[in-house]
């Protein structure tokens, strides 16, 4: 593998979004005027915060940055030969040989072609360039502290091509009785389970293991599996039958490998001698029981024990492939996926209502003419709250050239809220500056994200309300 | 001077416009007439909440699309 990445092109080549987020640090210190132009940083996902229990551990994102690498290597091999194939009268006339078709030649000929260049294009290869392209986005993704949702699921749809590539090549590799490759095609394919499994557990929230044990026919512990059956074999074969007698205490001692001889007309003793026909114990009806007990456990032991194995395997079986299923659903088509993820956040928004309805609501009855007042407060020409953020995220209107610093950006913030009927004074802004820094929280960070610029905006308007308000009284 | 975006009118075109189920939009808005000041500006305010999630719902499911591979 290492061979193959020596020979790839250079990280130049990644996709021009990662490009930016490698160097966006080193763009803000060579800044000369800071305040030139403001550049809005990523943000976590709000969803990430309320659903911190799907994130991935360091060891399975290493395992899936692994898969991912392999997957981009295995992209540039298969542009490599197609571009070989499409090009060879070129090489040819170049003096390369065009017979040799090992991965690591044509890799070697299509980089000094300059073949790879034409993957940086949205050319001819464009399918192959948007599909690298999101490889490197994948993978940039996974560095981050709270891997996106909708990548996750992108991530098992890999893994869930990559494991039906790998199954197809174990077919093929156990039909031409290539046990080597069988044996590191399996690896591959328990190697994805685990990781697969780990991942839809995370996405899903469930316990897969759990799901499929209930669906499954249950099975006892092995040790409770053979004596169940050593206790109704000797109910069923001795305790019940009205038939027994000396004869079926033989032919069952002899199941047992035991010569026996009768002794007495009416069966008051057994002799059992052992294979090598020595005396090894007198039995009588009394202690037949537990003599048989005790000689069919070490029988039943050993041969329910294997036939226990056996289910047990099988219902193993079951349950990877009910697992596998499960897996396959959530990763099934986009539109599985959007359901998907449509049911996390539908799950997360609703838990905030349900948290506001009996967090933030006062459980006290107001009285009518509490009620009275409200009806008369909040009456009025509405504003569109949905377009005012919109406004505020996009930076619309007087918003457009904010420079991150309020000495400079509070006339135009003062004049973006006065266009929605938001009358701010210089005096306010002032007090909910040494507020907000009180609190720690400064206008030039907040400038710079979109969540925390609405936020920083939100709190403003309200803090004016407020302050409009006291003001009010006062006169 | 009442933020007019904490007016009836406002919240009420809020809890329309989310992605919120039916039922918990029929809920919000049978009391929120009832709500003051203060329940109206946390109410205001989940409601940011949940339409910022709305929006990055949206953005996660266009990279679904645009990312698939069959």
């Amino acid at each position: 593998m290492k061979k193959i990445e020596q020979n790839l092109p250079t990280p130049e080549e990644a996709p021009e979004e990662i490009k930016e987020e490698e160097t966006q640090e080193l763009e803000v210190e060579e800044e000369s005027q800071p305040w030139e132009k403001l550049k809005i940083e990523e943000e976590a996902k709000l969803i990430e915060g309320y659903e911190k229990q799907s994130q991935l551990d360091n060891a399975t994102k290493d395992n899936i940055n692994n898969i991912i690498h392999q997957e981009t290597d295995q992209k540039r091999i298969d542009f490599a030969q197609e571009w070989f194939e499409g090009h060879k009268d070129e090489i040819r006339e170049k003096g390369y040989d065009i017979q040799s078709r090992e991965d690591g030649y044509a890799i070697k000929i299509v980089n000094e072609m300059g073949g790879f260049d034409e993957l940086k294009e949205k050319g001819e290869y464009k399918e192959t360039k948007q599909a690298v392209d999101n490889l490197y986005v994948l993978r940039a993704d996974l560095q981050k502290d709270d891997v996106p949702l909708e990548s996750q699921f992108l991530i098992l749809n890999l893994l869930n091509n990559k494991t039906e590539r790998a199954e197809r090549d174990l077919k093929t590799a156990q039909e031409k009785g290539d046990a080597a490759n069988s044996t590191v095609k399996q690896q591959e394919l328990t190697e994805l389970f685990k990781i697969k499994k780990e991942l839809s557990e995370k996405i899903s929230g469930k316990d897969l293991t759990q799901e499929a044990e209930d669906n499954t026919e249950p099975l006892e512990g092995k040790e409770e599996y053979v004596d169940k059956y050593l206790f109704d074999y000797i109910d069923k074969q001795i305790l019940e039958r009205s038939d027994w007698n000396a004869n079926k205490t033989i032919s069952v001692l002899k199941e047992l490998g035991c010569t026996t001889e009768k002794k007495g007309i009416i069966f008051k003793e057994i002799e059992v001698k052992d294979n090598e026909g020595n005396l090894s114990v007198k039995i009588n009806p009394k202690n037949l029981i537990q003599y048989l007990e005790k000689n069919l456990a070490e029988k039943f032991a050993k041969e329910r024990g294997e036939e226990w194995e056996m289910k047990n395997a099988a219902r193993d079986i079951e349950m990877k492939k009910l697992i596998e299923r499960e897996i396959k659903t959530l990763g099934e088509s986009p539109e599985k996926t959007e359901q998907g993820i449509e049911s996390i956040y539908d799950r997360v928004k609703k838990r905030l209502k349900t948290e506001f309805i009996e967090k933030d609501l006062k459980k006290k009855e107001k009285t009518r003419e509490q009620l009275q007042e409200i009806k008369k407060e909040f009456k009025g020409e509405g504003k569109n709250p949905i377009e005012f953020i919109n406004n505020v995220i996009n930076r619309d209107g007087s918003l457009k050239d904010l420079k991150g610093d309020l000495k400079q950006d509070k006339d135009k913030i003062a004049g973006f809220l006065g266009e929605w009927g938001f009358e701010t004074e210089d005096e306010q802004f002032e007090k909910f500056q040494e507020m907000m820094g009180k609190k720690g929280i400064s206008y030039n960070e907040q400038a710079k994200k979109e969540k925390g610029f609405l936020e920083w905006i939100l709190d403003l308007i309200f803090f004016v309300d407020s302050e409009s308000k006291k003001s009010d009284i006062k006169k | 001077m009442t933020n007019s975006l904490i007016y009836d009118e406002s919240l009420k075109n809020f809890i329309e416009n989310i992605g919120l189920a039916s039922e918990d939009k029929d809920d919000l808005l049978s009391k929120m007439p009832q709500m003051d000041e203060e329940e109206r500006t946390k109410l205001f305010k989940t409601l940011t909440k949940i339409y910022l999630l709305d929006l990055e719902e949206e953005e996660a499911k266009q990279k679904i699309r645009k990312f698939w591979q069959k």
